[in-house]
């Protein structure tokens, strides 16, 4: 999978300086996408890993939507591979292939099979949003 | 930003004029400011000082050798005594509360400005002024149409053509301008890469919006190779971690952006965990950041 790939999949464009031909790497393990951070289930105790139950749709997922100044980040699963569920602001997901993330200004990285919790960067003031 | 209150809306010249001397990062003009502050010696009785100048007041406080943990010391003797006694006479009207208040050059200067360039020197040196950082005060005068007389006229131009200054008894120590300070949009002291003031003996402080920073500590930033994780000690309950993002601009840059944290977090590893919830030892296992 390439960004090119991703931007076609989805209703989001990224940012004209950001490679668009190299493959996007798929991470087995804690990363990070500007203000997302996806986390191995497994490192997270006390969460009740609540099921991860609706179908990720072909044009993907927006876990933080855009606007007022601020850019989506979308999730991009194979039709078949990717369940997942809002959780209140804490997304599980769980996948059984490579899954994306897209980001107009990050560009795309790739989670690998596995159980995932993605939380919002935060700060005193509240949530973080790029 | 907030609004712009009273004196920059009736005052808008005042303001920005007095705002270009405080910001100015030329060289002194030592001929006028060393008449200046002969004519301040003389308004206590005294024959005009020797002048050190130094590039800073950092290097000031080498040249003050007799450290003073107090800026004053209980003799109203003193020349920097007596100078303060002007200057207190001078400000009065300046008690009355209504009127001009100068937001914009007391929130560049009086909260960032006088307290970045108070960081760079190690401890208190006594009484002394801050020549172009006098800014403030002088436009509140200003504004008041009560920047009248030959003292003021004496303040006013050391305001336009020094930095910071420490008056005694045979010799008055004169510090040079800076010779940078960087600014964010809304004109306030801001540096996303480096110092936000500096000085040409390479002293220098930060300052983050208008917010004169600490530095507490410094880490590297996992999965974020060649970029660091600083720690700032901001003036209210909180810290500030700053981070370099993890995509490159288009010009090829990497965006800085800070972060509030609680203030019981010493170091930016840490305190970078907290911002997603997790332990520090958990944030080391980054394995990428875009």
């Amino acid at each position: 999978m390439n960004l090119a790939e991703l931007v076609d999949r989805t209703n989001v464009d990224t940012l004209d300086h950001l490679e668009r031909e190299t493959t996007v790497p798929v991470v087995d393990g804690l990363q990070a996408q500007g203000d997302l951070i996806v986390i191995p289930f497994s490192m997270l105790t006390g969460d009740s890993g609540s099921s991860a139950d609706r179908w990720v749709p072909a044009e993907g997922v927006h876990l933080v939507e855009g606007g007022d100044g601020r850019h989506p980040h979308v999730l991009v699963a194979d039709p078949g591979t990717c369940r997942w569920s809002p959780c209140g602001g804490n997304p599980a997901i769980e996948n059984t292939a490579p899954v994306y993330l897209l980001h107009p200004e990050h560009g795309g990285t790739g989670i690998a099979p596995g159980r995932w919790v993605i939380r919002r960067q935060r700060e005193l003031a509240g949530l973080v949003a790029d | 930003m907030s609004a712009p209150s009273g004196l920059e809306t009736r005052s808008p010249d005042i303001s920005s004029r007095w705002l270009s001397y405080a910001l100015c990062t030329d060289p002194a003009d030592r001929p006028a400011a060393e008449q200046a502050v002969a004519q301040l010696y003389a308004a206590t009785g005294r024959p005009p000082p020797g002048f050190v100048w130094v590039r800073s007041p950092a290097e000031a406080t080498t040249v003050l050798t007799t450290k003073e943990f107090f800026r004053f010391d209980g003799n109203w003797q003193t020349v920097g005594a007596q100078i303060a006694a002007q200057v207190s006479e001078l400000r009065l009207p300046l008690r009355q509360r209504s009127g001009w208040q100068g937001e914009q050059l007391r929130r560049t200067i009086r909260d960032c400005l006088v307290p970045a360039v108070n960081s760079t020197m190690p401890s208190s040196r006594g009484l002394g002024w801050s020549g172009q950082h006098d800014a403030d005060w002088l436009a509140q005068l200003d504004a008041r149409q009560r920047l009248r007389g030959p003292l003021l006229d004496t303040w006013a131009t050391l305001a336009r053509s020094t930095g910071w200054w420490w008056p005694r008894e045979d010799v008055c120590v004169m510090a040079e301008r800076p010779v940078a300070v960087h600014l964010d949009a809304d004109r306030l002291p801001h540096n996303d890469n480096g110092p936000a003031v500096e000085f040409a003996d390479g002293s220098c402080a930060y300052a983050w919006h208008g917010t004169p920073l600490t530095p507490i500590s410094t880490a590297h930033d996992p999965a974020n190779p060649g970029h660091h994780l600083t720690l700032y000690d901001l003036p209210t309950r909180a810290r500030l971690l700053v981070v370099v993002n993890g995509s490159a601009e288009r010009d090829g840059t990497r965006r800085r952006y800070g972060l509030r944290v609680p203030n019981w977090y010493r170091h930016p590893v840490a305190a970078a965990a907290w911002t997603y919830g997790l332990e520090p030892d958990q944030y080391l296992q980054l394995l990428r950041r875009t």
